[in-house]
Protein backbone atom coordinates (compact mmCIF):
# COMPACT_ATOMS: atom_id res chain seq x y z
CA UNK A 1 0.00 0.00 0.00
CA UNK A 2 2.72 2.55 1.17
CA UNK A 3 4.61 1.31 -2.12
CA UNK A 4 1.78 1.93 -4.16
CA UNK A 5 1.42 5.57 -2.86
CA UNK A 6 4.48 6.83 -3.06
CA UNK A 7 4.89 5.30 -6.67
CA UNK A 8 1.83 7.27 -7.75
CA UNK A 9 3.75 10.54 -6.22
CA UNK A 10 6.53 9.54 -8.12
CA UNK A 11 4.54 9.52 -10.76
CA UNK A 12 2.41 12.79 -9.95
CA UNK A 13 5.90 14.36 -9.50
CA UNK A 14 7.40 13.02 -12.98
CA UNK A 15 4.01 14.34 -14.76
CA UNK A 16 4.31 17.79 -13.25
CA UNK A 17 7.82 18.20 -14.40
CA UNK A 18 7.31 16.92 -17.58
CA UNK A 19 4.33 19.26 -18.03
CA UNK A 20 7.29 21.68 -16.47
CA UNK A 21 9.47 20.93 -19.25
CA UNK A 22 6.85 20.70 -21.64
CA UNK A 23 5.81 24.46 -21.61
CA UNK A 24 9.51 25.69 -20.77
CA UNK A 25 10.05 24.25 -24.48
CA UNK A 26 6.87 25.27 -25.87
CA UNK A 27 8.00 28.32 -24.96
CA UNK A 28 11.49 29.38 -26.39
CA UNK A 29 11.03 33.30 -27.53
CA UNK A 30 12.16 35.71 -25.62
CA UNK A 31 10.82 39.65 -25.37
CA UNK A 32 12.85 42.22 -26.75
CA UNK A 33 13.97 44.61 -24.40
CA UNK A 34 11.89 47.62 -23.28
CA UNK A 35 12.69 50.59 -25.91
CA UNK A 36 14.36 53.53 -23.24
CA UNK A 37 13.50 57.23 -24.03
CA UNK A 38 15.23 59.89 -21.98
CA UNK A 39 14.97 63.41 -21.76
CA UNK A 40 18.98 63.50 -21.55
CA UNK A 41 21.21 61.18 -19.17
CA UNK A 42 22.97 64.40 -18.53
CA UNK A 43 20.78 66.63 -16.79
CA UNK A 44 21.24 69.06 -13.76
CA UNK A 45 17.78 69.24 -12.28
CA UNK A 46 15.82 65.57 -13.03
CA UNK A 47 15.85 63.44 -16.36
CA UNK A 48 12.12 62.12 -17.74
CA UNK A 49 12.37 58.36 -18.33
CA UNK A 50 10.05 56.37 -20.80
CA UNK A 51 9.88 52.84 -20.95
CA UNK A 52 7.48 50.97 -23.44
CA UNK A 53 7.72 47.26 -24.88
CA UNK A 54 3.97 47.67 -26.96
CA UNK A 55 2.82 44.04 -25.88
CA UNK A 56 -0.65 43.46 -24.14
CA UNK A 57 0.54 41.32 -21.23
CA UNK A 58 3.79 42.81 -20.85
CA UNK A 59 5.11 44.51 -17.55
CA UNK A 60 8.34 46.58 -17.21
CA UNK A 61 9.92 46.91 -13.71
CA UNK A 62 13.21 48.36 -13.06
CA UNK A 63 15.59 49.43 -10.48
CA UNK A 64 17.62 52.75 -10.38
CA UNK A 65 20.24 51.36 -8.14
CA UNK A 66 22.23 49.13 -10.74
CA UNK A 67 20.64 46.11 -9.59
CA UNK A 68 18.66 43.74 -12.01
CA UNK A 69 14.92 44.03 -12.00
CA UNK A 70 13.24 40.91 -10.77
CA UNK A 71 9.40 40.03 -10.94
CA UNK A 72 9.31 42.31 -7.39
CA UNK A 73 11.11 45.11 -8.48
CA UNK A 74 8.92 48.28 -8.82
CA UNK A 75 6.55 48.32 -11.92
CA UNK A 76 6.85 50.61 -14.62
CA UNK A 77 3.16 52.59 -14.92
CA UNK A 78 4.28 55.99 -16.25
CA UNK A 79 7.33 58.03 -17.34
CA UNK A 80 9.63 58.48 -14.21
CA UNK A 81 11.33 61.47 -12.95
CA UNK A 82 15.09 61.18 -12.08
CA UNK A 83 16.33 63.47 -9.62
CA UNK A 84 20.22 62.16 -8.59
CA UNK A 85 22.61 60.45 -10.76
CA UNK A 86 21.37 56.74 -11.02
CA UNK A 87 21.83 53.47 -12.64
CA UNK A 88 18.72 52.48 -14.15
CA UNK A 89 18.07 48.72 -15.42
CA UNK A 90 14.93 48.12 -16.86
CA UNK A 91 13.69 44.63 -18.04
CA UNK A 92 10.22 42.99 -19.36
CA UNK A 93 8.34 40.16 -18.12
CA UNK A 94 5.54 38.11 -19.85
CA UNK A 95 3.20 35.38 -19.04
CA UNK A 96 3.62 33.46 -21.98
CA UNK A 97 7.79 34.52 -22.70
CA UNK A 98 11.06 34.93 -21.75
CA UNK A 99 11.92 37.50 -19.55
CA UNK A 100 13.53 40.44 -21.88
CA UNK A 101 17.65 41.18 -21.29
CA UNK A 102 18.23 44.23 -19.37
CA UNK A 103 18.73 47.81 -20.45
CA UNK A 104 21.31 49.69 -18.72
CA UNK A 105 21.54 53.26 -18.44
CA UNK A 106 23.45 55.60 -16.39
CA UNK A 107 21.71 59.40 -15.64
CA UNK A 108 24.02 61.73 -15.11
CA UNK A 109 23.37 65.24 -12.77
CA UNK A 110 25.86 67.54 -13.60
CA UNK A 111 26.08 70.56 -11.24
CA UNK A 112 25.08 73.51 -12.95
CA UNK A 113 27.94 75.41 -11.08
CA UNK A 114 30.50 73.38 -12.93
CA UNK A 115 28.85 73.96 -16.03
CA UNK A 116 31.06 76.00 -18.65
CA UNK A 117 30.58 79.57 -19.37
CA UNK A 118 32.17 79.04 -22.51
CA UNK A 119 34.57 76.72 -24.63
CA UNK A 120 36.87 76.53 -27.22
CA UNK A 121 38.58 74.03 -29.36
CA UNK A 122 42.27 73.81 -30.17
CA UNK A 123 41.84 71.11 -32.56
CA UNK A 124 38.97 70.69 -35.06
CA UNK A 125 37.04 67.97 -35.50
CA UNK A 126 36.44 66.30 -38.74
CA UNK A 127 34.15 68.03 -41.11
CA UNK A 128 31.78 64.64 -41.24
CA UNK A 129 31.16 65.13 -37.70
CA UNK A 130 31.72 68.82 -36.51
CA UNK A 131 28.58 68.66 -33.89
CA UNK A 132 27.98 72.06 -33.04
CA UNK A 133 31.53 72.80 -32.01
CA UNK A 134 32.73 73.01 -28.66
CA UNK A 135 29.49 73.88 -27.57
CA UNK A 136 28.38 70.44 -27.88
CA UNK A 137 30.38 68.95 -25.13
CA UNK A 138 28.34 70.86 -22.33
CA UNK A 139 25.36 71.52 -24.13
CA UNK A 140 24.03 68.49 -21.96
CA UNK A 141 23.07 66.07 -25.52
CA UNK A 142 23.67 62.87 -25.96
CA UNK A 143 25.00 61.52 -28.97
CA UNK A 144 22.86 58.69 -30.20
CA UNK A 145 23.21 55.73 -32.38
CA UNK A 146 23.16 57.60 -35.39
CA UNK A 147 26.63 59.31 -35.65
CA UNK A 148 25.91 62.03 -37.83
CA UNK A 149 22.88 63.71 -35.13
CA UNK A 150 24.49 66.31 -34.47
CA UNK A 151 25.81 65.71 -31.21
CA UNK A 152 28.84 63.73 -31.39
CA UNK A 153 32.06 65.46 -32.54
CA UNK A 154 34.22 62.89 -34.65
CA UNK A 155 38.72 63.07 -35.16
CA UNK A 156 40.16 61.52 -37.36
CA UNK A 157 43.31 60.72 -36.31
CA UNK A 158 43.45 63.39 -34.32
CA UNK A 159 43.49 64.38 -30.63
CA UNK A 160 40.84 66.68 -28.80
CA UNK A 161 41.69 69.68 -27.04
CA UNK A 162 39.69 71.65 -25.47
CA UNK A 163 40.24 74.52 -22.95
CA UNK A 164 36.33 76.01 -20.97
CA UNK A 165 35.99 78.55 -18.67
CA UNK A 166 33.34 78.00 -15.40
CA UNK A 167 31.20 81.16 -14.03
CA UNK A 168 32.73 81.26 -11.15
CA UNK A 169 35.40 79.10 -9.11
CA UNK A 170 34.03 75.99 -7.82
CA UNK A 171 35.76 72.57 -6.34
CA UNK A 172 36.38 70.07 -9.00
CA UNK A 173 37.39 66.58 -8.19
CA UNK A 174 36.30 64.35 -11.41
CA UNK A 175 36.50 65.16 -14.93
CA UNK A 176 34.03 62.35 -17.14
CA UNK A 177 34.42 62.17 -20.96
CA UNK A 178 31.16 60.64 -22.65
CA UNK A 179 32.33 58.65 -25.60
CA UNK A 180 31.80 55.92 -27.73
CA UNK A 181 33.74 52.74 -28.92
CA UNK A 182 32.69 50.74 -31.60
CA UNK A 183 35.59 49.29 -33.45
CA UNK A 184 33.45 47.86 -36.36
CA UNK A 185 32.80 51.69 -37.18
CA UNK A 186 36.68 52.43 -36.72
CA UNK A 187 35.81 54.13 -33.58
CA UNK A 188 38.38 53.39 -30.77
CA UNK A 189 38.72 54.28 -27.28
CA UNK A 190 41.49 57.16 -26.32
CA UNK A 191 44.99 56.40 -25.40
CA UNK A 192 44.96 59.27 -22.78
CA UNK A 193 43.16 61.86 -21.14
CA UNK A 194 44.94 64.90 -19.68
CA UNK A 195 43.67 67.49 -17.58
CA UNK A 196 44.75 70.60 -16.95
CA UNK A 197 43.72 74.03 -14.40
CA UNK A 198 44.86 77.41 -14.59
CA UNK A 199 44.61 78.56 -10.72
CA UNK A 200 45.63 82.07 -11.55
CA UNK A 201 44.25 84.62 -14.37
CA UNK A 202 46.99 84.63 -16.49
CA UNK A 203 49.12 82.12 -14.95
CA UNK A 204 50.01 78.56 -17.09
CA UNK A 205 47.96 75.76 -17.17
CA UNK A 206 49.43 73.16 -14.96
CA UNK A 207 48.43 69.02 -15.20
CA UNK A 208 46.21 68.50 -12.51
CA UNK A 209 45.62 64.44 -13.22
CA UNK A 210 46.03 62.29 -16.27
CA UNK A 211 44.62 58.28 -16.98
CA UNK A 212 46.04 56.10 -19.53
CA UNK A 213 43.93 53.52 -21.35
CA UNK A 214 45.02 49.84 -22.24
CA UNK A 215 45.68 48.97 -26.11
CA UNK A 216 42.39 46.80 -27.51
CA UNK A 217 43.74 43.39 -28.31
CA UNK A 218 40.32 42.82 -30.02
CA UNK A 219 37.20 43.89 -31.32
CA UNK A 220 34.88 46.12 -28.60
CA UNK A 221 31.46 46.20 -29.74
CA UNK A 222 29.59 49.05 -29.53
CA UNK A 223 28.86 50.57 -26.16
CA UNK A 224 28.77 54.41 -25.09
CA UNK A 225 32.07 54.97 -22.06
CA UNK A 226 32.41 57.44 -19.29
CA UNK A 227 35.99 57.94 -18.41
CA UNK A 228 36.39 59.31 -15.32
CA UNK A 229 39.79 61.26 -14.11
CA UNK A 230 39.92 61.59 -11.02
CA UNK A 231 41.61 64.08 -9.16
CA UNK A 232 44.35 63.81 -6.36
CA UNK A 233 43.20 66.54 -4.54
CA UNK A 234 40.13 69.13 -5.44
CA UNK A 235 40.66 72.29 -7.76
CA UNK A 236 39.33 75.35 -7.44
CA UNK A 237 40.13 76.66 -11.12
CA UNK A 238 38.39 79.03 -13.25
CA UNK A 239 40.11 78.47 -16.58
CA UNK A 240 40.79 74.36 -17.37
CA UNK A 241 42.16 71.79 -20.65
CA UNK A 242 41.18 68.83 -21.63
CA UNK A 243 43.71 66.98 -23.97
CA UNK A 244 42.13 63.33 -25.30
CA UNK A 245 44.44 61.79 -27.08
CA UNK A 246 43.37 59.81 -30.12
CA UNK A 247 43.85 55.99 -30.29
CA UNK A 248 46.13 56.44 -33.28
CA UNK A 249 46.87 54.23 -36.03
CA UNK A 250 44.12 51.20 -35.85
CA UNK A 251 45.71 47.90 -34.50
CA UNK A 252 47.52 44.99 -36.67
CA UNK A 253 44.03 43.04 -35.71
CA UNK A 254 41.99 45.58 -37.05
CA UNK A 255 40.39 45.10 -40.95
CA UNK A 256 41.53 48.86 -41.33
CA UNK A 257 45.06 48.27 -39.58
CA UNK A 258 47.34 51.51 -39.98
CA UNK A 259 44.08 53.69 -40.81
CA UNK A 260 43.89 56.70 -38.49
CA UNK A 261 41.48 55.66 -35.90
CA UNK A 262 37.97 57.57 -35.40
CA UNK A 263 37.70 59.35 -31.47
CA UNK A 264 34.06 60.61 -30.71
CA UNK A 265 32.86 62.72 -27.58
CA UNK A 266 29.57 63.94 -27.19
CA UNK A 267 30.29 65.49 -23.08
CA UNK A 268 33.00 66.76 -20.99
CA UNK A 269 31.91 67.81 -17.69
CA UNK A 270 33.74 68.46 -14.13
CA UNK A 271 32.51 66.92 -11.24
CA UNK A 272 32.95 68.12 -7.38
CA UNK B 1 3.17 4.36 -29.60
CA UNK B 2 5.26 7.99 -29.73
CA UNK B 3 8.00 8.36 -27.72
CA UNK B 4 7.76 11.45 -24.73
CA UNK B 5 9.99 13.28 -26.91
CA UNK B 6 7.84 12.92 -29.98
CA UNK B 7 4.70 13.93 -27.58
CA UNK B 8 6.90 17.18 -26.23
CA UNK B 9 7.70 18.30 -29.61
CA UNK B 10 3.83 17.98 -30.77
CA UNK B 11 3.33 20.00 -27.32
CA UNK B 12 5.91 22.57 -28.69
CA UNK B 13 4.27 22.53 -32.29
CA UNK B 14 0.91 23.13 -30.64
CA UNK B 15 2.46 25.98 -28.92
CA UNK B 16 4.01 28.15 -31.25
CA UNK B 17 3.61 31.16 -30.51
CA UNK B 18 0.48 33.50 -32.29
CA UNK B 19 1.74 37.15 -33.42
CA UNK B 20 -0.13 39.61 -34.62
CA UNK B 21 -2.91 42.03 -34.38
CA UNK B 22 -6.31 42.52 -34.99
CA UNK B 23 -7.60 40.43 -38.34
CA UNK B 24 -3.72 39.74 -38.94
CA UNK B 25 -2.76 37.28 -36.47
CA UNK B 26 0.20 34.19 -37.43
CA UNK B 27 1.12 31.15 -35.66
CA UNK B 28 4.99 31.10 -36.22
CA UNK B 29 6.55 28.02 -38.02
CA UNK B 30 10.09 29.10 -37.69
CA UNK B 31 11.09 25.37 -38.86
CA UNK B 32 9.45 25.12 -41.64
CA UNK B 33 11.78 24.57 -44.14
CA UNK B 34 14.24 23.11 -41.45
CA UNK B 35 13.54 19.52 -43.28
CA UNK B 36 16.03 20.16 -45.73
CA UNK B 37 19.76 19.52 -45.56
CA UNK B 38 21.38 22.78 -45.50
CA UNK B 39 24.67 20.94 -46.98
CA UNK B 40 23.20 20.17 -50.30
CA UNK B 41 21.74 23.82 -50.83
CA UNK B 42 23.14 26.61 -48.46
CA UNK B 43 21.89 29.72 -47.86
CA UNK B 44 24.03 33.30 -46.67
CA UNK B 45 21.28 35.93 -46.52
CA UNK B 46 17.65 35.14 -47.62
CA UNK B 47 17.10 38.12 -49.51
CA UNK B 48 13.47 37.83 -51.38
CA UNK B 49 10.75 35.56 -52.57
CA UNK B 50 8.54 35.65 -55.26
CA UNK B 51 5.97 32.78 -56.34
CA UNK B 52 4.80 31.17 -59.90
CA UNK B 53 2.14 30.04 -60.97
CA UNK B 54 2.17 27.22 -60.31
CA UNK B 55 2.57 27.76 -56.35
CA UNK B 56 6.18 27.40 -55.98
CA UNK B 57 8.17 30.05 -53.50
CA UNK B 58 11.42 31.49 -55.40
CA UNK B 59 14.03 32.43 -52.94
CA UNK B 60 17.13 34.56 -53.62
CA UNK B 61 19.85 34.08 -51.70
CA UNK B 62 24.13 35.35 -51.87
CA UNK B 63 25.06 32.12 -51.41
CA UNK B 64 26.99 31.61 -54.64
CA UNK B 65 26.61 27.56 -54.52
CA UNK B 66 22.39 28.19 -55.66
CA UNK B 67 22.00 32.07 -55.72
CA UNK B 68 18.28 30.90 -56.26
CA UNK B 69 16.30 28.02 -54.64
CA UNK B 70 12.92 26.61 -55.04
CA UNK B 71 10.42 25.17 -52.12
CA UNK B 72 7.40 23.95 -52.33
CA UNK B 73 4.61 25.09 -49.97
CA UNK B 74 5.48 22.29 -47.45
CA UNK B 75 8.93 24.09 -47.00
CA UNK B 76 10.97 21.15 -49.56
CA UNK B 77 13.67 22.15 -51.79
CA UNK B 78 12.76 21.09 -54.96
CA UNK B 79 15.55 22.83 -56.81
CA UNK B 80 18.47 25.44 -57.31
CA UNK B 81 20.54 27.33 -59.06
CA UNK B 82 22.75 30.08 -60.02
CA UNK B 83 26.41 30.75 -59.39
CA UNK B 84 27.16 33.73 -60.18
CA UNK B 85 25.63 36.01 -58.37
CA UNK B 86 27.35 37.61 -55.29
CA UNK B 87 24.91 40.28 -54.74
CA UNK B 88 22.13 38.33 -55.48
CA UNK B 89 19.07 40.68 -53.94
CA UNK B 90 15.93 41.89 -55.11
CA UNK B 91 13.91 39.05 -56.74
CA UNK B 92 10.49 40.07 -58.84
CA UNK B 93 8.54 37.88 -61.61
CA UNK B 94 6.91 38.87 -64.49
CA UNK B 95 4.24 36.83 -66.52
CA UNK B 96 5.03 37.99 -69.99
CA UNK B 97 2.05 36.58 -71.87
CA UNK B 98 1.94 33.47 -70.56
CA UNK B 99 6.06 32.61 -70.12
CA UNK B 100 6.92 33.78 -66.32
CA UNK B 101 10.45 35.50 -65.80
CA UNK B 102 12.67 36.17 -62.83
CA UNK B 103 14.35 39.66 -62.39
CA UNK B 104 17.06 39.47 -59.88
CA UNK B 105 19.31 42.59 -58.97
CA UNK B 106 22.80 42.14 -58.25
CA UNK B 107 24.33 44.86 -56.43
CA UNK B 108 27.85 43.51 -57.06
CA UNK B 109 27.67 42.67 -60.66
CA UNK B 110 25.92 46.22 -60.80
CA UNK B 111 23.07 44.95 -62.85
CA UNK B 112 19.97 43.32 -63.45
CA UNK B 113 18.97 40.43 -64.85
CA UNK B 114 16.00 38.91 -66.79
CA UNK B 115 16.37 35.14 -66.27
CA UNK B 116 13.58 31.98 -66.65
CA UNK B 117 12.10 30.38 -64.46
CA UNK B 118 15.02 27.77 -65.05
CA UNK B 119 17.88 30.22 -64.73
CA UNK B 120 19.02 31.05 -68.07
CA UNK B 121 19.80 34.85 -68.48
CA UNK B 122 17.79 36.22 -71.21
CA UNK B 123 18.44 40.20 -70.84
CA UNK B 124 20.91 42.43 -68.92
CA UNK B 125 20.00 45.95 -67.40
CA UNK B 126 22.94 47.84 -66.32
CA UNK B 127 23.55 51.29 -65.28
CA UNK B 128 22.01 54.27 -66.46
CA UNK B 129 24.80 55.76 -68.19
CA UNK B 130 24.08 58.12 -70.47
CA UNK B 131 21.86 60.11 -67.08
CA UNK B 132 24.80 61.93 -66.18
CA UNK B 133 23.65 61.18 -62.61
CA UNK B 134 26.18 58.28 -61.91
CA UNK B 135 30.43 58.31 -62.51
CA UNK B 136 30.94 54.33 -63.27
CA UNK B 137 29.11 51.50 -62.89
CA UNK B 138 30.33 50.83 -59.60
CA UNK B 139 28.33 53.57 -58.30
CA UNK B 140 24.98 51.31 -59.59
CA UNK B 141 23.85 48.84 -56.40
CA UNK B 142 20.20 47.50 -57.66
CA UNK B 143 18.24 46.54 -55.05
CA UNK B 144 14.71 45.80 -56.11
CA UNK B 145 12.70 45.66 -59.25
CA UNK B 146 9.29 46.19 -60.32
CA UNK B 147 7.20 45.65 -63.63
CA UNK B 148 4.83 48.06 -65.10
CA UNK B 149 1.98 46.12 -66.98
CA UNK B 150 3.71 47.03 -70.37
CA UNK B 151 6.56 44.85 -69.92
CA UNK B 152 8.75 48.25 -68.73
CA UNK B 153 11.03 47.84 -66.13
CA UNK B 154 11.49 49.61 -62.95
CA UNK B 155 14.67 49.35 -61.18
CA UNK B 156 16.10 50.46 -57.57
CA UNK B 157 19.30 51.94 -56.40
CA UNK B 158 18.94 51.64 -53.48
CA UNK B 159 22.50 50.26 -52.14
CA UNK B 160 24.03 53.04 -54.70
CA UNK B 161 22.57 56.50 -55.35
CA UNK B 162 18.72 55.88 -54.33
CA UNK B 163 17.97 56.59 -57.75
CA UNK B 164 14.93 54.89 -59.74
CA UNK B 165 15.35 53.82 -63.16
CA UNK B 166 12.85 53.38 -66.40
CA UNK B 167 13.77 51.14 -68.52
CA UNK B 168 12.15 50.15 -71.64
CA UNK B 169 11.84 46.86 -72.62
CA UNK B 170 15.13 47.24 -74.61
CA UNK B 171 17.08 48.25 -71.70
CA UNK B 172 16.56 51.72 -72.78
CA UNK B 173 16.82 54.02 -70.07
CA UNK B 174 13.13 56.30 -70.20
CA UNK B 175 13.52 58.09 -67.25
CA UNK B 176 15.11 58.90 -63.57
CA UNK B 177 13.77 59.81 -60.68
CA UNK B 178 14.33 59.68 -56.80
CA UNK B 179 17.91 60.06 -55.87
CA UNK B 180 19.49 61.08 -52.67
CA UNK B 181 16.61 64.42 -52.10
CA UNK B 182 14.04 62.35 -52.03
CA UNK B 183 14.90 58.72 -50.96
CA UNK B 184 17.31 57.63 -48.21
CA UNK B 185 18.23 54.29 -48.77
CA UNK B 186 15.66 52.97 -51.73
CA UNK B 187 15.59 49.69 -51.10
CA UNK B 188 12.41 48.44 -52.26
CA UNK B 189 9.62 49.46 -55.20
CA UNK B 190 6.22 47.72 -55.76
CA UNK B 191 3.78 48.46 -58.25
CA UNK B 192 0.31 49.38 -56.68
CA UNK B 193 -2.62 48.68 -58.67
CA UNK B 194 -5.34 49.24 -55.47
CA UNK B 195 -6.56 52.82 -56.27
CA UNK B 196 -9.01 52.84 -59.17
CA UNK B 197 -8.00 55.99 -60.09
CA UNK B 198 -4.75 54.61 -61.45
CA UNK B 199 -1.06 52.96 -60.59
CA UNK B 200 1.17 54.49 -58.31
CA UNK B 201 4.74 53.22 -57.41
CA UNK B 202 5.80 52.37 -53.64
CA UNK B 203 9.03 52.99 -52.74
CA UNK B 204 10.78 52.02 -49.55
CA UNK B 205 13.10 54.88 -48.17
CA UNK B 206 14.19 52.40 -45.27
CA UNK B 207 16.92 54.41 -43.50
CA UNK B 208 14.33 57.35 -43.13
CA UNK B 209 11.71 54.94 -42.07
CA UNK B 210 9.30 55.82 -44.57
CA UNK B 211 7.34 54.60 -47.44
CA UNK B 212 6.86 57.41 -50.43
CA UNK B 213 4.04 56.92 -53.62
CA UNK B 214 5.53 58.04 -56.63
CA UNK B 215 3.50 58.54 -60.03
CA UNK B 216 4.68 55.99 -62.22
CA UNK B 217 6.41 58.86 -64.44
CA UNK B 218 8.39 59.70 -61.35
CA UNK B 219 6.63 62.19 -59.38
CA UNK B 220 6.56 62.23 -55.53
CA UNK B 221 2.88 62.16 -54.52
CA UNK B 222 2.86 61.31 -50.98
CA UNK B 223 5.54 60.17 -47.96
CA UNK B 224 4.14 58.29 -45.32
CA UNK B 225 6.15 58.13 -42.54
CA UNK B 226 6.66 55.01 -40.18
CA UNK B 227 9.00 55.62 -37.10
CA UNK B 228 11.31 53.17 -36.13
CA UNK B 229 10.69 50.46 -38.98
CA UNK B 230 13.31 50.05 -41.42
CA UNK B 231 11.34 48.61 -43.72
CA UNK B 232 12.61 46.47 -47.23
CA UNK B 233 10.21 46.49 -49.78
CA UNK B 234 6.75 47.08 -50.12
CA UNK B 235 4.69 43.82 -51.09
CA UNK B 236 0.89 44.35 -52.36
CA UNK B 237 -1.08 41.54 -51.78
CA UNK B 238 -4.62 42.28 -52.03
CA UNK B 239 -5.95 45.38 -50.14
CA UNK B 240 -2.56 45.00 -48.46
CA UNK B 241 0.48 46.01 -47.85
CA UNK B 242 3.47 43.84 -46.19
CA UNK B 243 6.50 44.54 -45.25
CA UNK B 244 9.56 42.85 -43.51
CA UNK B 245 11.41 45.37 -41.18
CA UNK B 246 14.49 44.45 -40.64
CA UNK B 247 15.32 46.45 -37.67
CA UNK B 248 13.46 48.68 -34.96
CA UNK B 249 16.56 50.62 -33.65
CA UNK B 250 20.27 51.23 -35.34
CA UNK B 251 22.92 49.67 -35.15
CA UNK B 252 21.93 47.98 -38.64
CA UNK B 253 22.98 44.18 -36.91
CA UNK B 254 20.34 44.76 -33.54
CA UNK B 255 18.62 41.90 -34.58
CA UNK B 256 15.12 44.17 -33.98
CA UNK B 257 13.43 43.09 -36.59
CA UNK B 258 9.53 42.10 -37.42
CA UNK B 259 6.60 41.87 -40.11
CA UNK B 260 4.50 45.11 -41.04
CA UNK B 261 0.88 44.71 -42.77
CA UNK B 262 -0.60 47.96 -44.01
CA UNK B 263 -4.52 48.34 -44.85
CA UNK B 264 -5.42 50.03 -47.93
CA UNK B 265 -5.48 53.59 -46.71
CA UNK B 266 -2.06 52.81 -46.04
CA UNK B 267 -2.38 52.71 -42.20
CA UNK B 268 -0.38 49.83 -40.03
CA UNK B 269 -2.91 47.28 -38.86
CA UNK B 270 -0.89 44.56 -37.30
CA UNK B 271 2.98 43.81 -36.90
CA UNK B 272 3.81 40.49 -36.38
CA UNK B 273 6.72 39.55 -33.75
CA UNK B 274 6.43 44.03 -33.38
CA UNK B 275 4.15 46.23 -31.30
CA UNK B 276 0.66 47.02 -31.28
CA UNK B 277 0.26 49.88 -33.84
CA UNK B 278 -1.32 53.16 -32.45
CA UNK B 279 -2.06 56.63 -33.96
CA UNK B 280 -2.36 59.69 -32.01
CA UNK B 281 -5.13 62.17 -32.85
CA UNK B 282 -3.56 63.81 -35.44
CA UNK B 283 -2.99 60.56 -37.04
CA UNK B 284 1.02 59.99 -36.43
CA UNK B 285 2.11 56.70 -35.79
CA UNK B 286 3.87 55.62 -32.43
CA UNK B 287 7.30 54.26 -33.15
CA UNK B 288 7.10 51.15 -33.64
CA UNK B 289 9.41 48.72 -32.11
CA UNK B 290 10.70 44.37 -32.03
CA UNK B 291 8.41 43.39 -29.03
CA UNK B 292 9.39 39.16 -28.77
CA UNK B 293 12.69 38.13 -30.54
CA UNK B 294 11.19 35.60 -32.71
CA UNK B 295 12.61 37.12 -36.27
CA UNK B 296 16.08 38.82 -36.51
CA UNK B 297 16.30 40.66 -39.49
CA UNK B 298 13.66 40.07 -41.78
CA UNK B 299 14.14 40.44 -45.46
CA UNK B 300 11.12 40.23 -47.39
CA UNK B 301 7.41 38.49 -46.85
CA UNK B 302 6.07 36.95 -49.24
CA UNK B 303 1.93 36.04 -49.26
CA UNK B 304 0.26 32.70 -50.62
CA UNK B 305 -3.12 32.05 -51.95
CA UNK B 306 -4.27 30.88 -48.41
CA UNK B 307 -3.14 34.21 -46.79
CA UNK B 308 -0.33 32.40 -44.83
CA UNK B 309 3.31 34.66 -44.86
CA UNK B 310 6.61 33.40 -45.48
CA UNK B 311 9.52 35.46 -44.28
CA UNK B 312 13.23 35.21 -45.28
CA UNK B 313 15.57 36.65 -42.99
CA UNK B 314 19.17 38.96 -43.73
CA UNK B 315 21.66 37.48 -41.39
CA UNK B 316 19.82 35.51 -39.40
CA UNK B 317 22.36 32.58 -38.70
CA UNK B 318 21.58 31.63 -42.24
CA UNK B 319 17.89 30.10 -41.57
CA UNK B 320 15.67 29.44 -44.25
CA UNK B 321 12.67 31.29 -44.50
CA UNK B 322 9.86 30.87 -41.86
CA UNK B 323 6.08 30.29 -42.65
CA UNK B 324 3.47 32.50 -40.38
CA UNK B 325 0.29 30.74 -40.81
CA UNK B 326 -3.12 33.02 -40.63
CA UNK B 327 -5.21 31.47 -37.52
Amino acid sequence: MELRKSLSRAARTGLILLCALGSALAQPFQLAEPVLQISSPFFTDSAVVRLRLDLEGVEIRYTLDGNEPTRRAPLYTGPIAVRETSLLVAKAFHPDFLASAPVTRLLVKIEPALLPAGGELATSPSPKYPGQGSRSLFDLKKGGADYSDGNWLGFEGKNLEYTFSLPRKQPAGRLTVSTISATGAWIFPPRRIEVWAKNKRGGAFKKVAEENYPPLSGPMAEHDRLLVVTFPETHHALEWKVVVENYGSLPDWHPGKGAPAWLFVDEIFLSP
Amino acid sequence: MPGWFEILRRRNRANDPVVGHGDFRYRVRLDWAAQNDAAKFPVNDCHEMVTDRRGRIFLSTNDTRNNILIFNKDGKILDGWGTEFPGAHGLSLHDEGGEEFLYLTDYERHEVVKTTLAGRVVQRFTYPADSGKYASADEFKPTETTILPNGELLVADGYGLDYIIHYDRTGKVKNIFGGKAELNNAHGIALDMRDPAGPALLVTSRADNALKRYSTDGRLLQSIELPGAYICRPVVHGENVFFAVLISRLPWDSQSGFVMILDRANRVVSCPGGSTPRYDAQGAPETFHQTVKIFRHPHDVLADGDQNLYVSQWNSGKVYPARLERV
